[in-house]
């Protein structure tokens, strides 16, 4: 009687590991797979004077900063109008609007800077009414010409432009590029017209006090400057747009009055690495590190990380990350490195906040965005 | 007459009940397990189907398909991206499973206002934006966006076929047109199964 229990039990645990065996094999054979392949792009808006512009009457188009020189912007109305287009006059510059088969350009040229930084509207109306609005800025020139120095007699000679370019590129976040022009000027020269011709690279920013503050030169242009005898102008092409890598042609043209003393000319190659082209961390990577400017190394710094959310009314807003990241800088305050703290942080769209001080007045900001991101390959690629 | 009643025993019930849902873990154990071993290199002890190869690239001056990404283009303010998918890297290294691929793009937060549109064999297809749940799978990888799907009429997800007769390539254009903060991130998947 015993052996025939037995004999039943086993015949169950037999059946039982059949029926394991079979379900384990048709999962494994009837498995559908999902294979999925994917790419994490960084994508940046084209300038807006590269695009053609829908001006709306309630709309206010800002253009950025303008450097000196002509600058073109091209519009189509949102509304049709049979009647004349005009623009606002704006001190400063020269607006004229032009039309060609309902498309239209507003070329602007600014002849000289102002003193200090200013904002322009101009306004685009037919008759009476508004059709919308553009907004520029003008960078100021930064200089007292109560404070030029008078060139002494021993500043005469004359020295050729020297170009002293040079290109520090770290291999992971933030080429830090400044071009340096060093000016020797004969006593003579009152202004000079210091020209980054063809080729140079929109969005990079020049300095006259050593990197106290910078102005922007959108697309490259003439910089004004009124001459003394030694002059140091910084370029700085960290956050300068593509291409990565060009040449462009340096002129000094100085200038005595309305007469022209004499030109300087320097072909300058350039490289740099886009500012977040490799600002983009996945799950196995847990540190940036950028190299800061050399100019503004001796500063104070403050640095804040923010994420970019939709906030309870659906806008946009950077919040504070909180404690998810360390940033350290090394002791000879070249380095800048933002590591994960102990836990990883969200996956989502950063920007790293750098501000620098001197005694309290900030003088540099630099806005770095990052992304981090996660492989969902286990996910199948499913919400 | 005695009869002997027959009766099933609870025991022998739960046992029998307890065995089913296991086999329903083991199958779904075994699908885990194929999908698992897919990317793997373990020696086979199951008899496994083979899984389908899906890639991402773009087609060089040749034609032919390569691992490479285009830089983004920009066409009257509208940024465009040519690029392909295939079933493998060569003639000789292909999927011989009969695949439906679909496309999908998350945006990030920083992009919005977005028209994607995705054109294949000439034919422009409008993608849908879905934003993505918090605490998602995909929440979790990506973050804070939307999730944009190629629908036809009765909302199914759009699927290009790769066929596992040979090495096919389906060349396609991605064009977006938005608003973007500074710059912002965008994931290009592409998702394919076993076809039917």
């Amino acid at each position: 009687m015993a052996q025939r229990k037995i004999s039943a039990y086993w015949l169950i645990l037999i059946a039982v590991v059949l029926i394991l065996t079979l379900s384990l094999s048709v999962g494994i054979s009837y498995a559908r797979f999902v294979t999925t392949d994917q790419w994490d792009m960084l994508v940046t808006a084209p300038a807006p004077t590269d695009r053609l512009l829908v001006l709306d009457a309630a709309d206010v188009i800002d253009l950025g900063r303008l450097s000196l020189g002509t600058t073109s912007v091209s519009f189509t109305l949102s509304a049709e109008t049979e009647e004349t287009l005009l623009c606002g006059a704006a001190d400063g510059i020269t607006a004229v609007l032009q039309e060609d088969a309902g498309i239209y350009t507003l070329t602007l040229q600014a002849d000289a800077y102002p003193e200090i930084s200013s904002e322009i509207l101009i306004p685009v109306f037919a008759g009476e009414k508004t059709l919308g609005t553009f907004r520029i800025s003008l960078p100021g020139i930064g200089i007292d010409p109560d404070s030029t120095e008078v060139p002494s007699d021993e500043n005469t000679q004359e020295t050729p432009l020297e170009n002293t370019a040079y290109f520090r590129a770290t291999p992971q976040l933030l080429t830090n590029s400044c071009l340096e022009i060093d000016l020797g000027l004969s006593a003579e020269t009152d202004w000079v017209e210091l020209t980054l011709g063809e080729g140079f690279p929109a969005m990079a920013r020049y300095s006259l006090d050593e990197g106290s503050s910078w102005y922007l030169l959108y697309y490259g242009g003439t910089i004004s400057l009124q001459a003394q005898a030694e002059m140091a102008i910084l370029v700085d092409l960290s956050d300068a747009a593509q291409p990565p890598m060009g040449s462009f042609v340096l002129k000094a043209e100085c200038y005595s009055s309305q007469n022209l003393l004499e030109t300087f000319s320097a072909d300058v190659e350039y490289q740099t690495v886009a500012l977040t082209s490799d600002a983009l961390l996945t799950g196995g990577e847990d540190a940036l590190t950028l190299e800061i400017p050399q100019c503004v190394r001796e500063l104070n710094l403050k640095s804040t990380i923010e994420i970019l959310t939709t906030d309870g009314a659906g806008n946009l807003t950077y919040v504070g990350a909180g404690t998810a990241f360390e940033v350290t800088v090394d002791d000879t305050n070249r380095f800048l490195t933002v590591r994960f703290a102990e836990q990883l942080p969200q996956a989502g769209t950063y920007r790293l906040k750098l501000a620098w001080t001197d005694e309290e007045t900030q003088a540099h900001q630099s806005l770095i965005p990052f992304f981090i991101s996660y492989s969902d390959a286990n996910t199948g690629g499913a919400e | 007459m005695n009869h002997r009643k027959s009766y099933i025993s609870p025991w022998v019930t739960l046992l029998l009940a307890a065995v089913a849902v296991l086999g329903c873990v083991l199958a779904a154990v075994g699908v885990s397990y194929a999908r698992y071993r897919s990317g793997t290199e373990f020696d086979r002890i199951f008899s496994v189907r083979e899984s389908g190869t899906v890639l991402l690239g773009k087609l060089d001056d040749a034609d032919a398909f390569v691992r490479e990404r285009n830089a983004w283009t920009e066409v009257d303010g509208v940024m465009v991206l040519d690029f392909a998918i295939s079933n493998g890297t060569g003639a000789k290294s292909y999927s011989k499973v009969d695949q439906q691929a679909a496309i999908r793009v998350l945006a990030g937060p920083g992009i919005w206002d977005e028209t994607l549109t995705l054109t294949v064999d000439g034919i422009g297809y409008v993608a849908t934006p879905t934003e993505i749940q918090v605490g998602s799978a995909l929440y979790r990888s990506f973050g804070e966006g939307r999730v944009l799907r190629f629908l036809d009429e009765q909302g199914n997800e759009l699927t290009w076929s790769l066929k596992g007769d040979g090495w096919n390539t389906v060349q396609m254009q991605l064009s977006l047109a938005a608003e973007l903060t500074d710059t912002s991130l965008l994931r290009l998947q592409v998702i394919s199964e076993e076809a039917l």
